[in-house]
Protein backbone atom coordinates (compact mmCIF):
# COMPACT_ATOMS: atom_id res chain seq x y z
CA UNK A 1 0.00 0.00 0.00
CA UNK A 2 1.40 3.57 -0.83
CA UNK A 3 2.01 5.69 2.08
CA UNK A 4 1.39 9.37 1.42
CA UNK A 5 4.77 10.80 1.83
CA UNK A 6 5.60 14.71 2.36
CA UNK A 7 8.60 16.06 2.16
CA UNK A 8 9.71 18.97 4.41
CA UNK A 9 12.39 21.27 2.90
CA UNK A 10 14.01 23.09 5.99
CA UNK A 11 15.49 26.53 4.95
CA UNK A 12 18.28 27.15 6.82
CA UNK A 13 18.77 30.89 8.27
CA UNK A 14 21.28 32.02 5.55
CA UNK A 15 20.36 30.69 2.05
CA UNK A 16 22.34 31.05 -0.60
CA UNK A 17 24.56 29.38 -3.80
CA UNK A 18 25.92 26.41 -1.56
CA UNK A 19 22.87 25.88 0.52
CA UNK A 20 20.84 26.39 -2.93
CA UNK A 21 23.52 23.28 -4.65
CA UNK A 22 23.18 21.19 -1.65
CA UNK A 23 18.96 21.59 -2.32
CA UNK A 24 19.09 20.73 -5.42
CA UNK A 25 21.01 17.53 -4.64
CA UNK A 26 19.32 16.54 -2.07
CA UNK A 27 16.12 17.03 -3.35
CA UNK A 28 17.09 15.25 -7.06
CA UNK A 29 17.19 12.05 -4.50
CA UNK A 30 14.12 12.43 -3.20
CA UNK A 31 11.36 12.61 -5.41
CA UNK A 32 11.01 9.48 -6.43
CA UNK A 33 7.12 9.16 -6.44
CA UNK A 34 4.80 10.45 -9.24
CA UNK A 35 2.76 13.36 -7.49
CA UNK A 36 5.14 14.57 -5.06
CA UNK A 37 4.44 16.79 -1.42
CA UNK A 38 6.81 19.17 -0.91
CA UNK A 39 6.41 21.10 2.20
CA UNK A 40 9.14 24.66 1.82
CA UNK A 41 9.45 25.67 5.44
CA UNK A 42 11.11 29.06 5.28
CA UNK A 43 10.82 30.13 8.88
CA UNK A 44 14.27 30.29 10.08
CA UNK A 45 15.39 32.29 7.02
CA UNK A 46 17.02 35.58 7.97
CA UNK A 47 19.07 36.19 4.75
CA UNK A 48 18.12 34.84 1.30
CA UNK A 49 19.87 36.22 -2.12
CA UNK A 50 19.04 35.29 -5.88
CA UNK A 51 21.25 32.06 -5.66
CA UNK A 52 18.49 30.97 -2.91
CA UNK A 53 15.48 32.07 -4.77
CA UNK A 54 16.81 30.39 -7.75
CA UNK A 55 17.15 26.88 -5.43
CA UNK A 56 13.61 27.21 -4.77
CA UNK A 57 12.90 28.02 -8.13
CA UNK A 58 14.51 24.56 -9.30
CA UNK A 59 12.71 22.98 -7.04
CA UNK A 60 9.47 24.50 -8.11
CA UNK A 61 10.29 22.98 -11.41
CA UNK A 62 11.25 19.32 -9.87
CA UNK A 63 7.71 19.47 -8.31
CA UNK A 64 6.17 20.85 -11.50
CA UNK A 65 7.60 18.44 -13.69
CA UNK A 66 6.71 15.54 -11.64
CA UNK A 67 2.59 17.07 -10.99
CA UNK A 68 3.45 17.66 -6.75
CA UNK A 69 1.97 19.82 -4.48
CA UNK A 70 4.08 22.13 -2.86
CA UNK A 71 3.27 24.61 0.35
CA UNK A 72 4.82 27.12 2.77
CA UNK A 73 4.85 25.58 6.10
CA UNK A 74 6.17 28.10 7.48
CA UNK A 75 8.04 32.01 6.57
CA UNK A 76 9.82 34.15 8.35
CA UNK A 77 9.17 37.87 7.73
CA UNK A 78 12.72 38.43 6.31
CA UNK A 79 11.84 35.55 3.59
CA UNK A 80 8.60 37.00 2.70
CA UNK A 81 9.61 40.39 2.17
CA UNK A 82 11.60 39.02 -0.31
CA UNK A 83 9.47 36.61 -2.37
CA UNK A 84 7.32 39.64 -2.53
CA UNK A 85 9.81 41.55 -3.73
CA UNK A 86 11.03 39.49 -6.14
CA UNK A 87 7.36 38.20 -6.88
CA UNK A 88 7.95 34.44 -5.89
CA UNK A 89 4.99 34.52 -3.79
CA UNK A 90 2.69 34.34 -6.68
CA UNK A 91 4.78 31.54 -7.91
CA UNK A 92 4.07 29.61 -5.05
CA UNK A 93 0.31 30.30 -4.64
CA UNK A 94 0.03 28.79 -8.04
CA UNK A 95 0.70 25.64 -6.81
CA UNK A 96 -2.24 22.74 -5.28
CA UNK A 97 -1.49 22.88 -1.01
CA UNK A 98 -0.68 19.47 -0.06
CA UNK A 99 -3.75 19.21 2.58
CA UNK A 100 -6.00 19.66 -0.93
CA UNK A 101 -4.29 16.96 -2.53
CA UNK A 102 -4.93 14.34 0.26
CA UNK A 103 -7.40 15.34 3.09
CA UNK A 104 -5.39 12.64 5.63
CA UNK A 105 -1.99 13.96 5.40
CA UNK A 106 -0.66 14.46 8.85
CA UNK A 107 2.23 17.48 8.94
CA UNK A 108 4.69 16.95 11.51
CA UNK A 109 6.62 20.26 12.37
CA UNK A 110 9.43 18.84 13.23
CA UNK A 111 10.94 15.99 11.14
CA UNK A 112 12.04 13.19 13.39
CA UNK A 113 13.76 11.16 10.64
CA UNK A 114 15.79 11.89 7.25
CA UNK A 115 13.69 9.61 4.82
CA UNK A 116 11.31 7.44 7.24
CA UNK A 117 8.00 7.01 5.58
CA UNK A 118 5.09 7.43 8.32
CA UNK A 119 4.19 5.01 10.51
CA UNK A 120 0.69 4.89 9.97
CA UNK A 121 -0.33 3.98 6.45
CA UNK A 122 -2.51 7.07 6.14
CA UNK A 123 -0.22 9.58 7.96
CA UNK A 124 2.60 11.55 5.91
CA UNK A 125 5.86 11.93 7.63
CA UNK A 126 7.45 15.41 6.16
CA UNK A 127 11.27 14.21 5.50
CA UNK A 128 13.90 17.33 5.94
CA UNK A 129 15.72 18.07 2.70
CA UNK A 130 17.81 20.89 4.01
CA UNK A 131 19.59 21.18 7.01
CA UNK B 1 18.75 91.68 15.05
CA UNK B 2 21.63 89.63 14.27
CA UNK B 3 20.78 85.81 14.49
CA UNK B 4 23.95 83.25 15.00
CA UNK B 5 22.59 80.04 14.16
CA UNK B 6 24.46 77.33 15.68
CA UNK B 7 23.06 73.75 13.86
CA UNK B 8 24.68 70.36 15.38
CA UNK B 9 24.00 67.01 13.09
CA UNK B 10 22.95 64.53 15.47
CA UNK B 11 25.05 61.25 15.62
CA UNK B 12 28.02 60.28 14.02
CA UNK B 13 30.93 62.29 12.56
CA UNK B 14 31.84 61.03 9.61
CA UNK B 15 29.07 61.66 6.84
CA UNK B 16 28.83 58.56 4.79
CA UNK B 17 25.44 58.41 2.28
CA UNK B 18 25.45 54.65 3.00
CA UNK B 19 25.47 55.23 6.90
CA UNK B 20 21.61 55.08 7.65
CA UNK B 21 21.39 51.68 6.72
CA UNK B 22 24.66 50.56 8.02
CA UNK B 23 23.24 48.20 11.06
CA UNK B 24 21.16 45.29 11.29
CA UNK B 25 17.80 46.01 13.03
CA UNK B 26 14.74 44.03 13.36
CA UNK B 27 12.66 47.10 14.14
CA UNK B 28 14.46 49.65 11.55
CA UNK B 29 15.99 52.07 14.30
CA UNK B 30 19.41 51.57 12.73
CA UNK B 31 17.42 52.28 9.65
CA UNK B 32 17.61 56.66 10.40
CA UNK B 33 20.69 57.36 12.35
CA UNK B 34 22.82 60.22 12.91
CA UNK B 35 24.22 62.43 10.33
CA UNK B 36 22.36 60.46 7.71
CA UNK B 37 19.04 61.38 8.88
CA UNK B 38 20.65 65.31 8.00
CA UNK B 39 21.09 64.28 4.88
CA UNK B 40 18.53 62.37 3.59
CA UNK B 41 16.69 63.44 0.87
CA UNK B 42 12.84 63.80 1.63
CA UNK B 43 11.03 65.12 -0.88
CA UNK B 44 13.74 66.76 -2.85
CA UNK B 45 15.30 68.23 -0.30
CA UNK B 46 16.83 67.06 3.22
CA UNK B 47 16.53 67.81 6.68
CA UNK B 48 19.93 70.04 6.71
CA UNK B 49 18.71 72.36 3.90
CA UNK B 50 15.59 72.55 4.61
CA UNK B 51 16.62 73.56 8.24
CA UNK B 52 18.93 76.30 7.46
CA UNK B 53 16.31 77.47 4.48
CA UNK B 54 13.79 77.85 6.94
CA UNK B 55 17.01 79.74 9.10
CA UNK B 56 17.78 82.14 6.09
CA UNK B 57 14.01 83.65 6.81
CA UNK B 58 15.47 85.59 9.62
CA UNK B 59 16.47 89.14 7.98
CA UNK B 60 20.49 88.87 9.43
CA UNK B 61 21.64 85.36 10.01
CA UNK B 62 24.55 83.49 10.15
CA UNK B 63 24.96 79.16 10.45
CA UNK B 64 27.65 77.21 11.54
CA UNK B 65 27.02 73.46 11.19
CA UNK B 66 29.10 71.07 13.44
CA UNK B 67 28.84 67.01 14.06
CA UNK B 68 28.06 65.43 17.14
CA UNK B 69 30.03 62.63 18.47
CA UNK B 70 27.88 59.70 18.48
CA UNK B 71 27.63 60.04 22.89
CA UNK B 72 26.22 63.54 22.59
CA UNK B 73 22.36 63.25 23.45
CA UNK B 74 20.90 66.79 23.74
CA UNK B 75 21.23 70.14 22.34
CA UNK B 76 22.63 71.65 25.23
CA UNK B 77 25.84 70.06 25.85
CA UNK B 78 26.29 69.45 29.48
CA UNK B 79 28.11 71.39 31.85
CA UNK B 80 30.79 68.65 33.06
CA UNK B 81 30.93 67.67 29.33
CA UNK B 82 34.76 66.58 28.33
CA UNK B 83 36.45 68.16 25.67
CA UNK B 84 35.88 66.35 22.45
CA UNK B 85 35.91 67.85 18.97
CA UNK B 86 32.37 68.26 19.32
CA UNK B 87 32.36 70.41 22.16
CA UNK B 88 35.78 72.17 21.40
CA UNK B 89 33.91 73.06 17.77
CA UNK B 90 30.83 74.33 19.87
CA UNK B 91 32.88 76.38 21.95
CA UNK B 92 34.72 78.14 18.83
CA UNK B 93 31.06 78.77 17.21
CA UNK B 94 29.82 80.07 20.28
CA UNK B 95 32.65 82.61 20.67
CA UNK B 96 32.82 83.36 16.58
CA UNK B 97 28.91 84.41 16.54
CA UNK B 98 29.41 86.58 19.52
CA UNK B 99 32.39 88.08 17.77
CA UNK B 100 30.38 88.92 15.08
CA UNK B 101 27.70 90.60 17.21
CA UNK B 102 25.13 88.29 17.15
CA UNK B 103 22.27 89.51 19.18
CA UNK B 104 20.42 86.08 20.18
CA UNK B 105 22.26 82.52 19.53
CA UNK B 106 19.66 79.31 17.84
CA UNK B 107 20.69 76.36 18.91
CA UNK B 108 18.93 73.65 16.71
CA UNK B 109 20.05 69.64 16.20
CA UNK B 110 18.97 68.13 12.82
CA UNK B 111 17.15 65.10 13.62
CA UNK B 112 13.22 65.29 13.71
CA UNK B 113 11.16 67.66 11.24
CA UNK B 114 8.70 70.33 12.70
CA UNK B 115 6.68 72.71 10.71
CA UNK B 116 7.46 74.83 13.87
CA UNK B 117 7.59 78.92 12.64
CA UNK B 118 11.16 79.85 13.70
CA UNK B 119 9.75 83.99 14.02
CA UNK B 120 7.20 83.37 16.10
CA UNK B 121 9.60 81.51 18.51
CA UNK B 122 12.01 84.07 18.65
CA UNK B 123 9.37 86.82 19.13
CA UNK B 124 7.88 84.37 22.60
CA UNK B 125 12.07 84.41 23.27
CA UNK B 126 11.74 87.93 22.91
CA UNK B 127 8.57 89.42 24.42
CA UNK B 128 9.24 86.98 27.70
CA UNK B 129 12.87 88.70 27.69
CA UNK B 130 14.24 85.32 28.66
CA UNK B 131 17.71 84.21 28.70
CA UNK B 132 16.93 81.18 27.47
CA UNK B 133 14.03 79.35 25.78
CA UNK B 134 13.30 76.01 24.32
CA UNK B 135 10.75 74.28 22.04
CA UNK B 136 8.75 71.66 22.94
CA UNK B 137 6.43 69.13 21.58
CA UNK B 138 3.74 67.08 22.86
CA UNK B 139 5.94 64.35 23.09
CA UNK B 140 8.86 66.59 24.43
CA UNK B 141 11.93 69.00 23.41
CA UNK B 142 12.39 69.70 20.05
CA UNK B 143 15.91 70.29 20.01
CA UNK B 144 15.54 74.04 19.43
CA UNK B 145 16.83 76.93 21.75
CA UNK B 146 17.29 80.84 21.43
CA UNK B 147 19.88 81.78 24.03
CA UNK B 148 20.35 85.99 24.73
CA UNK B 149 23.66 86.16 23.26
CA UNK B 150 24.35 89.13 25.63
CA UNK B 151 24.17 87.20 28.74
CA UNK B 152 26.95 85.17 26.94
CA UNK B 153 29.27 88.06 26.16
CA UNK B 154 32.11 88.73 28.71
CA UNK B 155 31.73 85.68 30.91
CA UNK B 156 34.29 83.46 32.06
CA UNK B 157 34.68 79.97 31.67
CA UNK B 158 33.49 77.52 29.01
CA UNK B 159 30.32 78.43 27.39
CA UNK B 160 28.68 75.64 28.48
CA UNK B 161 28.71 76.20 31.99
CA UNK B 162 27.72 79.76 31.80
CA UNK B 163 24.64 78.27 29.67
CA UNK B 164 23.80 75.48 32.20
CA UNK B 165 22.93 77.93 34.93
CA UNK B 166 20.60 79.28 32.99
CA UNK B 167 18.27 76.15 32.47
CA UNK B 168 16.86 76.01 35.83
CA UNK B 169 14.90 79.99 34.31
CA UNK B 170 14.72 78.59 30.87
CA UNK B 171 11.02 79.81 29.21
CA UNK B 172 9.12 76.97 27.35
CA UNK B 173 7.45 77.27 23.81
CA UNK B 174 5.45 74.95 23.76
CA UNK B 175 4.14 73.76 20.06
CA UNK B 176 1.09 71.39 19.06
CA UNK B 177 1.66 72.20 15.04
CA UNK B 178 3.23 69.09 12.96
CA UNK B 179 5.97 67.17 14.06
CA UNK B 180 7.39 63.91 12.92
CA UNK B 181 10.10 62.22 15.39
CA UNK B 182 11.38 60.45 12.24
CA UNK B 183 12.77 57.26 14.70
CA UNK B 184 11.64 54.86 12.20
CA UNK B 185 11.26 54.26 8.99
CA UNK B 186 7.44 54.43 9.66
CA UNK B 187 7.87 57.64 10.27
CA UNK B 188 9.56 58.29 7.26
CA UNK B 189 6.71 56.95 5.28
CA UNK B 190 3.96 59.37 7.19
CA UNK B 191 6.35 62.09 6.75
CA UNK B 192 6.41 61.55 3.16
CA UNK B 193 2.31 60.64 2.81
CA UNK B 194 1.77 63.83 4.89
CA UNK B 195 3.79 66.29 2.63
CA UNK B 196 2.65 64.76 -0.68
CA UNK B 197 -1.02 65.21 0.43
CA UNK B 198 0.07 68.57 2.32
CA UNK B 199 -1.09 67.94 5.67
CA UNK B 200 2.69 69.58 6.72
CA UNK B 201 4.33 71.74 5.35
CA UNK B 202 7.01 69.82 3.71
CA UNK B 203 6.79 70.41 0.36
CA UNK B 204 7.76 68.38 -2.56
CA UNK B 205 10.69 70.25 -4.62
CA UNK B 206 9.86 70.16 -8.52
CA UNK B 207 7.33 70.72 -10.78
CA UNK B 208 3.55 69.63 -10.23
CA UNK B 209 2.90 67.73 -13.29
CA UNK B 210 -0.60 66.92 -12.47
CA UNK B 211 -2.76 67.00 -9.50
CA UNK B 212 -0.92 65.35 -6.78
CA UNK B 213 2.40 64.70 -8.77
CA UNK B 214 5.86 65.89 -8.70
CA UNK B 215 8.90 65.44 -10.80
CA UNK B 216 12.35 66.70 -10.14
CA UNK B 217 14.63 68.41 -12.49
CA UNK B 218 15.53 66.48 -15.41
CA UNK B 219 13.65 63.41 -14.44
CA UNK B 220 12.69 60.95 -17.06
CA UNK B 221 9.80 58.48 -17.29
CA UNK B 222 9.55 56.39 -20.44
CA UNK B 223 5.57 57.10 -21.54
CA UNK B 224 4.47 54.16 -21.10
CA UNK B 225 5.36 54.59 -17.16
CA UNK B 226 1.87 54.23 -14.90
CA UNK B 227 1.91 57.23 -12.54
CA UNK B 228 -1.27 57.25 -9.93
CA UNK B 229 -0.80 60.64 -7.68
CA UNK B 230 0.44 61.19 -5.09
CA UNK B 231 3.48 60.77 -5.79
CA UNK B 232 7.33 62.10 -6.16
CA UNK B 233 9.80 61.10 -8.75
CA UNK B 234 13.33 63.21 -7.49
CA UNK B 235 15.66 65.16 -9.78
CA UNK B 236 18.03 63.01 -11.95
CA UNK B 237 16.07 59.96 -11.70
CA UNK B 238 15.20 57.54 -14.76
CA UNK B 239 11.65 55.13 -14.50
CA UNK B 240 11.84 52.69 -17.14
CA UNK B 241 9.21 51.23 -19.50
CA UNK B 242 6.24 49.00 -17.92
CA UNK B 243 6.83 50.31 -14.18
CA UNK B 244 3.81 51.71 -12.22
CA UNK B 245 4.29 54.15 -9.41
CA UNK B 246 1.65 54.44 -6.86
CA UNK B 247 -0.16 54.51 -3.54
CA UNK B 248 1.90 58.39 -2.13
CA UNK B 249 5.11 56.42 -3.21
CA UNK B 250 8.80 58.54 -3.68
CA UNK B 251 11.91 57.98 -5.47
CA UNK B 252 14.45 60.20 -4.38
CA UNK B 253 16.88 62.22 -6.71
CA UNK B 254 19.38 59.79 -8.86
CA UNK B 255 17.29 57.03 -8.80
CA UNK B 256 16.81 54.26 -11.32
CA UNK B 257 13.49 52.04 -11.49
CA UNK B 258 14.44 49.22 -13.99
CA UNK B 259 12.02 47.97 -16.58
CA UNK B 260 8.50 46.57 -14.90
CA UNK B 261 8.84 46.90 -11.51
CA UNK B 262 5.94 48.47 -9.39
CA UNK B 263 6.43 50.55 -6.51
CA UNK B 264 3.67 51.13 -4.06
CA UNK B 265 3.26 52.87 -0.97
CA UNK B 266 6.67 52.79 -0.99
CA UNK B 267 9.74 55.34 0.17
CA UNK B 268 12.52 54.84 -2.56
CA UNK B 269 15.84 56.57 -1.00
CA UNK B 270 18.53 58.69 -2.91
CA UNK B 271 20.49 57.57 -5.32
CA UNK B 272 19.11 53.58 -5.15
CA UNK B 273 18.85 51.21 -8.45
CA UNK B 274 15.24 48.74 -8.32
CA UNK B 275 15.98 45.92 -10.49
CA UNK B 276 14.12 44.59 -13.43
CA UNK B 277 10.44 43.17 -12.73
CA UNK B 278 10.29 43.69 -8.88
CA UNK B 279 7.47 44.19 -6.46
CA UNK B 280 7.95 46.76 -4.02
CA UNK B 281 5.52 47.00 -1.63
CA UNK B 282 4.96 49.39 1.82
CA UNK B 283 9.36 49.32 1.82
CA UNK B 284 11.48 51.97 2.66
CA UNK B 285 14.49 50.95 0.51
CA UNK B 286 17.89 51.92 0.33
CA UNK B 287 21.01 50.91 -1.47
CA UNK B 288 21.62 47.87 0.26
CA UNK B 289 18.67 46.77 2.13
CA UNK B 290 14.88 47.06 2.08
CA UNK B 291 12.76 48.00 5.57
CA UNK B 292 9.71 46.40 5.33
CA UNK B 293 6.97 48.43 6.73
CA UNK B 294 4.45 45.77 8.33
CA UNK B 295 6.69 43.29 8.68
CA UNK B 296 8.80 45.35 10.44
CA UNK B 297 12.28 43.46 9.37
CA UNK B 298 14.93 45.31 7.96
CA UNK B 299 16.20 42.74 4.95
CA UNK B 300 19.85 43.02 3.89
CA UNK B 301 20.56 42.67 0.10
CA UNK B 302 23.65 42.26 -1.59
CA UNK B 303 23.08 41.68 -4.95
CA UNK B 304 22.72 44.29 -7.22
CA UNK B 305 20.33 43.01 -9.73
CA UNK B 306 18.02 43.28 -7.02
CA UNK B 307 18.63 46.50 -5.27
CA UNK B 308 22.02 48.65 -5.59
CA UNK B 309 23.66 52.18 -6.34
CA UNK B 310 23.13 54.14 -9.27
CA UNK B 311 26.51 55.15 -11.01
CA UNK B 312 24.67 58.91 -10.83
CA UNK B 313 24.56 58.72 -7.22
CA UNK B 314 28.37 57.09 -6.57
CA UNK B 315 29.54 60.45 -8.81
CA UNK B 316 27.62 62.78 -7.11
CA UNK B 317 28.79 61.27 -3.77
CA UNK B 318 32.20 61.97 -4.88
CA UNK B 319 31.22 64.98 -5.99
CA UNK B 320 30.27 66.23 -2.33
CA UNK B 321 33.03 64.70 -1.12
CA UNK B 322 35.37 66.80 -3.47
CA UNK B 323 33.52 69.83 -2.05
CA UNK B 324 34.00 68.84 1.59
CA UNK B 325 38.03 68.68 1.11
CA UNK B 326 37.82 71.47 -0.52
CA UNK B 327 36.24 73.16 2.67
Amino acid sequence: MDIPCAIMIKVPEVFGAKEARKLRRELKNKLTSDRPSVIVDLSRVKKIDLTGLEGLLTCMEEVAKQDGSLEIGGISPEAAAMLELTRMNHLFQKFPAVHAEDSQTVLVPEPVAETEPAPSGQAAQPQPVAA
Amino acid sequence: MHIGAIVSLAGDRQRDDTSFVRRYSRNGRGFLTGTSRAYLDILGQNLLERGTAKLRQFDSVSIRTISETPASTSLLPARSAKSTNFITAWESAVARHLQEGAEQLLLMRIGSYSDLDYEGFLRFHLQRGSTLTQAYGPAGALDLALVNAECLRGTDGPYRKVLSTFISEQERFFYDGYVNPLNQPQDLRTLVEDGLAGRCGLQPVGNQVSPGVWIGAGAQLDPSVSVCGPAFIGEGSRVADGCSITGSSSIERDCEVDYGTNVDQSCVLQGVYVGVGLNVERSVVSPKKLFHLDRNVEVQIDDERLVGTTRLATLSRAAAFGRGNAE
